[in-house]
């Protein structure tokens, strides 16, 4: 793996919000490489999501954030973000249209791809995360599980170089937790998951970062050496 | 939102039809008599136009003239009227179409892309934020195990400690969403609409309403 290029790469980067007087995430360094399945493990409160979400510029950084070899700056933004698939922790926020189909259609048609085409593929995608009979349902009318099923696939379909997911296995229960770490193991784009399942991150990673008070305490191909 | 119902106009003739009615009640005089008197009838026309079934009617009606009853004690009953007339208007519009039939009525609304877009969002966001309403009363009745009238209250005062916060913090977050989705970059393609004749009729019957309800608002008769 070390001659694959490298899809995000966070150099001393600190990240604060607003209103606070301490960083969420403080001096961070890590590089992933391409298709390389990356877990960041940490307890509520250390900065997993901050990181995610300074990883797609959503929030304000110091330090430099390369994504698949683009400077993450205001400039580049809209570049940066059409490599990327994110997923929030709540998928309700980022379901935007009253259609499980549309919403997920949306993000080919943002990609320049044809409306049918756009269809077409978004029903496969949602056929192989198991909602496919849902293409027709209104977001808010979906049970958690079924939200991030939709809310992910919305975020696989334009396969992304890189995907950001935070806590995509919260709202499923065992035997979903089991069909999507599956599905992300065959993956083949790089994925950066913030979660504090341990299981869960062992079936689908393949490297182990452990976050504590926002700093890289442990970056590990075991994960046995991690204790939450 | 009411589940809709079938009616022969498309969603855009009625949305249109709904907008018009809506324009003549704003512009409507209510400081006169005559206006006193068009105002109701702008509202009635609406629920007529809209098909609006009959029970929810009847709860839009008394819904609004309890929300309005402060207004006439404080400011005055035409002022009051105006508003509730208005909402009459919105809300039978709106709850005739479900929430595709209005989306895909908002998407063909003539206004520019960045409006259509933000109104959209804004209907979304709506059906959204009244099921988030819905479980926090839950929350309320099966924590303080309180419901009817004292139920009410006890929400009306949590609105601005639990439900304002959520939705400002939810705002946040759907606008990260939007902005990760690139929602606004484009705007979602809309088939054409073919007109009919039932089309043009409310929009046109729509439009007489309005400018009849203003002219006739403005005269003097007593």
């Amino acid at each position: 793996m070390t001659d694959l290029p490298i899809v995000l790469r966070f150099d001393d980067v600190s990240v604060r919000h607003s209103g606070s007087h301490v960083d969420a995430i403080h001096g961070c360094s890590l590089e992933m490489k391409e298709g390389e399945h990356v877990a960041l493990l940490g307890l509520n409160g250390s900065g997993k999501t901050s990181l995610l979400m300074a990883a797609a510029g959503l929030l304000p950084h110091e330090g430099t954030i390369d994504v698949d070899g683009i400077r993450l700056e205001n400039s580049s933004l809209a570049e940066v973000r059409r490599r990327i698939g994110f997923l929030f922790s709540t998928p309700e926020d980022q379901l935007l249209f009253p259609r499980v189909l549309d919403d997920v259609a949306f993000s080919l048609t943002t990609q320049g791809r044809k409306e049918g085409e756009a269809r077409e593929e978004s029903e496969r995608m949602l056929e192989a995360m198991g909602v496919g009979a849902l293409a027709n349902a209104a977001p808010y009318e979906l049970s958690l599980g079924q939200k991030m099923r939709v809310a992910l696939s919305g975020a696989l379909v334009h396969k992304p170089r890189l995907l950001l997911l935070d806590e995509p296995s919260g709202a499923l229960d065992p035997p979903g937790k089991r069909a999507l770490a599956a599905l992300f193991a065959a993956h083949p784009s790089a994925m950066l998951i913030a979660t504090h399942d341990l299981v869960f991150a062992e079936r689908c990673c393949d490297r182990f970062i452990l976050l504590e008070a926002g700093k890289v305490v442990r970056d590990t191909v075991q994960i046995g050496e991690i204790t939450l | 939102m009411t589940v809709p119902h079938a009616h022969p106009a498309h969603p855009l003739a009625r949305l249109c039809g709904g907008a018009i009615l809506l324009c003549g009640c704003l512009v409507a005089d209510h400081t006169t008599v005559a206006g006193l008197i068009v105002l109701p009838a702008v509202a009635l026309s609406a629920l007529l136009l809209q098909r609006t079934r009959l029970t929810s009617m009847a709860r839009l009606m008394l819904a609004g003239t309890l929300f309005y009853l402060p207004v006439v004690v404080l400011a005055s009953p035409g002022v009051a009227l105006k508003g509730l007339s208005a909402a009459i208007v919105g809300v039978a519009t709106v709850s005739s179409l479900g929430p595709q039939a209005l989306h895909d009525a908002i998407i063909r609304m003539p206004l520019p892309a960045l409006v259509r877009l933000l109104v959209l969002q804004m209907v979304h966001q709506a059906e959204v934020l009244r099921r988030e309403s819905v479980r926090i009363h839950q929350a309320l009745v099966v924590r303080g195990g309180v419901d009817g009238i004292r139920g009410i209250w006890e929400f009306a005062k949590a609105i601005p400690v639990v439900w304002l916060p959520r939705v400002l913090f939810r705002a946040d977050r759907v606008g990260m969403a939007m902005d990760m989705r690139g929602y606004g970059a484009i705007v979602p393609a809309a088939r054409s609409v073919r007109w009919r004749g039932i089309d043009f009729g409310v929009v046109f019957g729509s439009l007489g309403v309005a400018v009849a309800a203003v002219w006739f608002s403005a005269l003097v008769l007593i």
